[in-house]
Protein backbone atom coordinates (compact mmCIF):
# COMPACT_ATOMS: atom_id res chain seq x y z
CA UNK A 1 0.00 0.00 0.00
CA UNK A 2 1.36 3.50 -1.14
CA UNK A 3 1.82 5.74 1.12
CA UNK A 4 -1.22 8.58 1.18
CA UNK A 5 -0.31 12.25 1.19
CA UNK A 6 0.01 14.79 3.85
CA UNK A 7 -4.13 16.19 3.59
CA UNK A 8 -5.09 19.36 5.00
CA UNK A 9 -8.59 20.46 5.29
CA UNK A 10 -10.46 23.63 4.66
CA UNK A 11 -13.85 24.33 4.40
CA UNK A 12 -14.80 20.76 5.31
CA UNK A 13 -13.22 19.73 2.25
CA UNK A 14 -10.13 17.32 2.21
CA UNK A 15 -6.82 18.96 -0.02
CA UNK A 16 -3.81 17.45 -0.98
CA UNK A 17 -1.07 17.63 -3.86
CA UNK A 18 0.40 15.58 -5.75
CA UNK A 19 4.28 14.80 -6.15
CA UNK A 20 3.38 16.30 -9.99
CA UNK A 21 2.07 19.42 -8.28
CA UNK A 22 -1.72 18.40 -9.38
CA UNK A 23 -3.86 19.73 -6.40
CA UNK A 24 -6.37 17.50 -5.18
CA UNK A 25 -10.05 18.48 -4.30
CA UNK A 26 -11.95 15.43 -2.09
CA UNK A 27 -15.13 16.79 -0.65
CA UNK A 28 -18.53 15.05 0.96
CA UNK A 29 -21.79 16.37 -0.06
CA UNK A 30 -25.18 16.01 1.70
CA UNK A 31 -27.92 14.85 -0.97
CA UNK A 32 -31.06 15.96 -0.30
CA UNK A 33 -34.00 13.69 -1.06
CA UNK A 34 -37.28 13.35 0.09
CA UNK A 35 -39.90 9.81 1.12
CA UNK A 36 -37.61 7.66 3.62
CA UNK A 37 -37.26 9.57 6.75
CA UNK A 38 -35.01 7.20 8.68
CA UNK A 39 -32.27 8.06 5.74
CA UNK A 40 -32.73 11.48 5.24
CA UNK A 41 -29.64 13.34 6.38
CA UNK A 42 -27.38 10.40 6.19
CA UNK A 43 -26.97 10.13 2.19
CA UNK A 44 -23.76 11.77 0.68
CA UNK A 45 -22.24 12.03 -2.56
CA UNK A 46 -18.26 11.39 -2.52
CA UNK A 47 -16.30 13.51 -5.53
CA UNK A 48 -12.62 14.63 -5.81
CA UNK A 49 -11.30 17.35 -8.36
CA UNK A 50 -8.04 18.07 -9.13
CA UNK A 51 -6.41 21.33 -10.91
CA UNK A 52 -3.56 21.18 -12.98
CA UNK A 53 -2.21 24.28 -13.25
CA UNK A 54 0.26 24.32 -11.36
CA UNK A 55 2.12 21.11 -13.27
CA UNK A 56 4.66 20.87 -16.10
CA UNK A 57 3.33 21.85 -19.35
CA UNK A 58 3.11 18.68 -21.84
CA UNK A 59 0.73 19.42 -23.59
CA UNK A 60 0.07 16.98 -26.89
CA UNK A 61 -2.38 17.24 -29.15
CA UNK A 62 -5.19 14.72 -29.27
CA UNK A 63 -6.79 12.36 -31.97
CA UNK A 64 -9.85 14.81 -32.33
CA UNK A 65 -7.28 18.19 -32.89
CA UNK A 66 -7.74 19.47 -29.58
CA UNK A 67 -5.56 20.08 -27.01
CA UNK A 68 -4.67 18.12 -23.55
CA UNK A 69 -2.40 18.37 -20.41
CA UNK A 70 -1.30 15.51 -20.28
CA UNK A 71 0.10 15.16 -16.46
CA UNK A 72 0.46 11.82 -15.80
CA UNK A 73 -1.57 9.52 -13.30
CA UNK A 74 0.34 6.31 -12.06
CA UNK A 75 0.46 7.87 -9.13
CA UNK A 76 -0.39 5.15 -6.39
CA UNK A 77 -0.49 7.69 -3.61
CA UNK A 78 -2.78 9.36 -5.40
CA UNK A 79 -5.08 6.73 -4.89
CA UNK A 80 -4.19 5.91 -1.32
CA UNK A 81 -4.76 9.31 -0.18
CA UNK A 82 -8.82 9.43 -1.76
CA UNK A 83 -8.91 6.11 0.29
CA UNK A 84 -7.85 7.51 3.84
CA UNK A 85 -10.18 10.57 3.17
CA UNK A 86 -13.17 7.45 2.82
CA UNK A 87 -11.76 6.03 5.94
CA UNK A 88 -11.35 9.49 8.06
CA UNK A 89 -14.97 10.20 6.66
CA UNK A 90 -16.20 6.74 8.04
CA UNK A 91 -14.43 7.38 11.07
CA UNK A 92 -16.42 9.93 12.04
CA UNK A 93 -19.74 8.77 10.11
CA UNK A 94 -20.35 5.46 10.58
CA UNK A 95 -24.17 5.32 9.62
CA UNK A 96 -23.93 7.44 6.76
CA UNK A 97 -24.40 6.09 2.85
CA UNK A 98 -21.74 7.10 0.62
CA UNK A 99 -22.20 6.78 -3.10
CA UNK A 100 -19.78 7.49 -5.79
CA UNK A 101 -20.64 8.07 -9.16
CA UNK A 102 -18.50 8.41 -12.01
CA UNK A 103 -19.98 9.62 -15.49
CA UNK A 104 -18.16 7.76 -18.58
CA UNK A 105 -17.79 11.13 -20.39
CA UNK A 106 -13.86 10.36 -20.32
CA UNK A 107 -12.09 7.66 -19.87
CA UNK A 108 -10.74 8.83 -16.42
CA UNK A 109 -13.87 7.15 -15.09
CA UNK A 110 -12.48 3.39 -14.88
CA UNK A 111 -9.88 4.87 -12.45
CA UNK A 112 -11.98 6.47 -10.65
CA UNK A 113 -14.03 3.20 -9.85
CA UNK A 114 -10.83 1.16 -9.62
CA UNK A 115 -10.25 3.50 -6.44
CA UNK A 116 -13.58 2.54 -5.16
CA UNK A 117 -13.63 -0.77 -6.02
CA UNK A 118 -10.34 -1.78 -4.38
CA UNK A 119 -11.21 0.47 -1.16
CA UNK A 120 -13.96 -1.75 -0.81
CA UNK A 121 -11.91 -4.94 -1.57
CA UNK A 122 -10.06 -4.07 1.31
CA UNK A 123 -12.87 -3.48 3.54
CA UNK A 124 -15.47 -6.18 2.37
CA UNK A 125 -15.86 -7.80 5.32
CA UNK A 126 -17.11 -4.61 7.32
CA UNK A 127 -18.87 -2.48 4.45
CA UNK A 128 -21.34 -3.29 1.77
CA UNK A 129 -20.92 -2.18 -1.11
CA UNK A 130 -24.14 -1.74 -4.19
CA UNK A 131 -23.01 -1.32 -8.01
CA UNK A 132 -24.91 0.39 -10.23
CA UNK A 133 -25.13 1.64 -13.67
CA UNK A 134 -27.64 4.86 -14.35
CA UNK A 135 -27.87 5.12 -17.97
CA UNK A 136 -27.52 8.22 -19.68
CA UNK A 137 -29.92 10.36 -21.29
CA UNK A 138 -31.35 13.69 -21.81
CA UNK A 139 -31.78 15.45 -18.62
CA UNK A 140 -32.73 19.21 -17.74
CA UNK A 141 -31.48 19.69 -21.64
CA UNK A 142 -28.37 18.27 -21.11
CA UNK A 143 -26.96 15.38 -22.79
CA UNK A 144 -25.74 12.76 -20.22
CA UNK A 145 -23.37 9.79 -20.30
CA UNK A 146 -24.15 6.40 -18.42
CA UNK A 147 -22.88 6.71 -14.45
CA UNK A 148 -21.47 3.92 -13.07
CA UNK A 149 -20.78 3.71 -9.28
CA UNK A 150 -22.06 2.61 -6.07
CA UNK A 151 -23.60 2.76 -2.96
CA UNK A 152 -21.36 1.89 -0.33
CA UNK A 153 -22.48 1.67 3.81
CA UNK A 154 -21.69 -0.32 7.07
CA UNK A 155 -22.47 -4.26 6.71
CA UNK A 156 -23.78 -4.28 10.37
CA UNK A 157 -26.00 -0.99 9.55
CA UNK A 158 -29.65 -1.04 11.49
CA UNK A 159 -31.16 -0.38 8.08
CA UNK A 160 -28.98 -2.21 5.80
CA UNK A 161 -31.94 -3.95 4.40
CA UNK A 162 -33.79 -0.69 4.14
CA UNK A 163 -30.68 0.99 2.04
CA UNK A 164 -29.85 -1.83 -0.09
CA UNK A 165 -34.11 -1.71 -1.27
CA UNK A 166 -33.97 1.58 -1.39
CA UNK A 167 -30.57 2.35 -3.72
CA UNK A 168 -31.99 -0.94 -5.95
CA UNK A 169 -35.28 -0.27 -5.92
CA UNK A 170 -33.99 4.05 -7.38
CA UNK A 171 -31.67 1.84 -10.02
CA UNK A 172 -34.13 -0.14 -11.10
CA UNK A 173 -36.87 2.47 -11.39
CA UNK A 174 -34.68 5.18 -12.75
CA UNK A 175 -33.37 3.07 -15.56
CA UNK A 176 -37.05 2.47 -16.52
CA UNK A 177 -38.34 5.90 -16.55
CA UNK A 178 -35.32 8.01 -17.29
CA UNK A 179 -33.59 5.69 -19.71
CA UNK A 180 -34.29 6.50 -23.76
CA UNK B 1 -34.83 -7.50 -3.95
CA UNK B 2 -37.37 -4.79 -3.57
CA UNK B 3 -40.78 -5.21 -3.08
CA UNK B 4 -43.80 -3.56 -4.70
CA UNK B 5 -43.86 -0.60 -2.08
CA UNK B 6 -40.67 0.39 -2.25
CA UNK B 7 -40.96 -0.16 -6.26
CA UNK B 8 -43.80 2.62 -5.93
CA UNK B 9 -42.25 4.64 -3.14
CA UNK B 10 -38.91 5.48 -6.03
CA UNK B 11 -41.29 6.00 -8.90
CA UNK B 12 -42.82 8.73 -6.68
CA UNK B 13 -39.50 9.61 -5.60
CA UNK B 14 -38.55 10.05 -9.33
CA UNK B 15 -41.01 11.42 -11.25
CA UNK B 16 -40.93 14.26 -8.24
CA UNK B 17 -37.42 14.89 -9.06
CA UNK B 18 -36.71 14.10 -5.06
CA UNK B 19 -34.87 11.38 -5.74
CA UNK B 20 -31.00 10.50 -5.01
CA UNK B 21 -29.91 10.06 -8.75
CA UNK B 22 -31.37 12.88 -9.67
CA UNK B 23 -30.03 15.05 -7.10
CA UNK B 24 -26.68 14.38 -7.70
CA UNK B 25 -26.63 14.29 -11.53
CA UNK B 26 -27.87 18.16 -10.84
CA UNK B 27 -25.53 18.56 -8.34
CA UNK B 28 -22.61 17.49 -10.68
CA UNK B 29 -24.08 19.61 -13.34
CA UNK B 30 -24.06 22.74 -11.11
CA UNK B 31 -20.69 21.94 -10.34
CA UNK B 32 -19.73 21.50 -14.11
CA UNK B 33 -21.62 25.01 -15.32
CA UNK B 34 -20.06 26.54 -12.39
CA UNK B 35 -16.71 25.32 -13.31
CA UNK B 36 -16.92 25.78 -17.03
CA UNK B 37 -18.33 29.32 -16.36
CA UNK B 38 -16.17 30.56 -13.88
CA UNK B 39 -18.61 31.80 -11.62
CA UNK B 40 -17.99 31.96 -8.19
CA UNK B 41 -21.65 32.59 -6.26
CA UNK B 42 -22.40 29.58 -8.05
CA UNK B 43 -19.34 28.12 -6.91
CA UNK B 44 -20.41 28.82 -3.21
CA UNK B 45 -23.67 27.44 -3.65
CA UNK B 46 -22.63 24.34 -4.81
CA UNK B 47 -20.00 23.95 -1.97
CA UNK B 48 -22.73 24.75 0.78
CA UNK B 49 -23.68 21.56 1.12
CA UNK B 50 -20.35 19.83 2.08
CA UNK B 51 -20.16 17.55 4.89
CA UNK B 52 -17.03 18.11 6.51
CA UNK B 53 -14.61 14.98 6.13
CA UNK B 54 -13.05 15.06 9.26
CA UNK B 55 -15.88 15.68 11.89
CA UNK B 56 -19.30 14.36 12.64
CA UNK B 57 -22.27 15.39 10.70
CA UNK B 58 -24.98 14.58 13.12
Amino acid sequence: MAEPYSIQEKDGAAYFIAANQAVYKAFFRAVPFEGEPQLEGFIVDFSFERDVSQCADTTVRATNGTFKKRVGSEDKRIQATLQSVLNIFFENNPYHIVFFTCDSTDSKHRGRLVTFNSWHAAHQDRFTKIPYCIAGGVIDEEVLADTVGGAIFLAVHPHHELIKNFVNSEVMVYNSIKAP
Amino acid sequence: MPNAADIQKAADRIRNGTDVFSAILRMKKEARQAETNGNTDMLSTVSHNIVPFNGRAI
